[in-house]
């Protein structure tokens, strides 16, 4: 029986599900750091949702844990964005992810560790410490969602939120092996969430399996007024159409992934396509012709956005002024952007890149239109060890093959395909705009597949 | 932190991935959602001619061609 069920039968109080993930936080995440706080309220909101199980008008989320990334506004607790810039910085209100997930009985265990302002892709960058991958240990997690991913895959909550701009939850998901899903853009609100880039960001869920994934997500999802950018969608019910059957389903894998990712992860990748393929589905060659120029468009777009979200951390109303106390990361980021912005008269770089982003989007959906989903690998190369010198370019290079997804503005999934050694390999899927149940459903097949 | 090495990188990166970029000629250019405005459709603005008239006529202190002046402040 499934957490999901102990709870919904009373064979598991909220309470006993918190205590143990508060136990297991308490005794093991000194070494893990997947948390910056963890919500002193959390056993009595628990003992609260107790009651509404008694009473039969619990929500969908009914005592489950949820860690959340520093990055979105839990009203009492701090979104510190693992910098020191905000680290007392608690929050006045709920973000509206958070607000759906109370109003369903989900309770917030605590905030997670992430790369400092969302800028990286290891979870090296944090104020707050380097977050181990608990399932590759001595690797980085990868991130920028480190925390949240590593909070899963060790066992210290039911579910989490992750942010991710060009690949902020898939890349940790796939190096720490567990379930990632960045939606379409303007699926999720994003009211609440402290921007990296506003037009990339999206917010979405990590889990240990698809269908606690699937669960968030319906719960996350859905127009919400106070944001121009989100999608007037009705209520999603992923959930009950979940179907491991892929009678039906081709699935493109593009030939140029294969120019980028190390062999052995290719090698995972086909392996899982071949399991879909024994469950119905057909898999189909693919063109990507400007998937190289992906992650320039990428940087020079967010460049530019994070310098212009980070000028209202002036030291005044947030904190210290941001250029006082950040690391490097942030810093090369915030003189990149207020350079391209001096220079952007000339249109020469930011400019460009939006017509690049034009191009990459035209590109993705072209390639979509003849298929269900495209599928390939998450990152280029396996997690590197926590410490090792990275060049920043060789860094932004994690990012190659899951900036497209935020281009395009198209929803994009990853599941463990398999093991590199002990590192766990995530395979990606992608699709159509507001077609996450196809993705859901690939992932769920895999899964299936595997148990 | 060594802010000097920072920037050295910075503008070595800015270089690479310009030149990773390349030359485009396309017209189009990505917007974050198709509804360009979603407040209100694109119109001309309404002018009331009366407006003017109504405005200065309450209005302490104007000159000859129709403009307000206004007080210095006191802080000046």
């Amino acid at each position: 029986m499934g957490v999901i069920e102990e709870l919904q039968s009373g064979a598991l109080s909220a309470e006993e599900n918190v205590l143990r993930f508060l136990e297991a936080i308490e005794a093991r995440d000194g070494e893990i750091n997947a948390f910056i706080e963890v919500n002193p309220r959390a056993i009595e909101e628990a003992r609260a949702v107790d009651e509404k199980i008694k009473q039969g008008r619990a929500g969908k989320l009914a005592g489950l844990a949820i860690a959340v990334k520093s990055n979105i506004n839990v009203r009492g607790l701090r979104a510190t964005c693992a910098s020191k810039t905000l680290e007392n910085y608690v929050a006045p209100y709920d973000a509206t992810v958070i607000e759906r997930i109370r109003r369903e009985d989900g309770i917030i265990i605590g905030m997670t560790n992430m790369d400092e302002f969302a800028c990286g892709s290891s979870g090296e960058t944090s104020y707050f410490g380097p977050t181990q991958n608990p399932a590759a240990r001595g690797r980085i997690p990868g991130g920028s969602s480190s925390g949240s991913a590593a909070a899963i895959a060790a066992n210290f909550a039911d579910l989490a939120l992750g942010s991710d701009t060009g690949g902020s939850i898939r890349n940790p998901a796939s190096h720490c092996g567990v379930v990632g899903i960045k939606p379409t853009y303007g699926l999720v609100p994003r009211y609440g969430l402290i921007d990296l880039a506003m037009s990339l960001d999206q917010i979405g869920p990590l889990a240990r399996d698809v269908y606690s994934a699937a669960l968030l997500l319906e719960v996350i999802a859905g127009y919400n007024p106070k944001e121009a950018t989100t999608l007037r969608v009705s209520q999603q019910n992923y959930t009950s159409k979940l179907s491991a059957d892929l009678s039906g389903y081709t699935i493109g894998f593009a030939k140029e992934f294969e120019e980028y990712a190390a062999k052995e992860i290719i090698r995972e990748v086909k392996h899982a396509l071949a399991k879909l393929e024994a469950q119905g589905a057909s898999v189909v060659e693919v063109e990507l012709p400007s998937l190289d120029k992906a992650l320039p468009t990428y940087y020079l777009t967010v460049f530019v956005e994070f310098f212009s979200a980070t000028r209202r951390f002036d030291g005044r109303r947030y904190g210290y002024r941001i250029e006082e106390v950040c690391g490097e990361e942030v810093l090369r980021r915030i003189m990149l952007g207020r350079y391209i912005s001096q220079k952007e008269y000339s249109g020469r770089y930011y400019r460009r890149a939006l017509q690049f982003r034009s191009l990459i989007k035209k590109e993705m959906l072209e390639a979509l239109s003849g298929v269900d989903l495209i599928a390939g690998p998450t990152t280029p190369k396996l997690p590197h060890r926590i410490g090792e010198s990275i060049d920043p370019l060789a860094m932004y290079a994690y990012d190659l093959l899951t900036v497209p997804a935020n281009l395009a503005g198209i929803p994009a999934g990853v599941i463990k395909a398999g093991e590199v050694g002990d590192v766990p390999v995530g395979i990606q899927f992608h699709a159509k705009p507001l077609e996450e149940q196809k993705i859901l459903n690939a992932m769920y097949a895999l899964e299936g597949g595997r148990a | 932190m060594d802010e000097e090495k920072v920037r050295r990188e910075a503008e070595r990166v800015l270089k690479e991935l310009s030149e990773a970029l390349g030359e485009i000629n396309l017209e189009e250019t990505y917007y974050v959602v198709e509804e360009i405005n979603v407040t209100r459709n694109d119109a001309e603005p309404e002018l009331n001619p009366e407006f003017r008239k109504a405005a200065l006529k309450i209005a302490p202190h104007k000159d000859d061609e129709g403009y307000y002046i206004a007080e210095v402040g006191s802080w000046v």
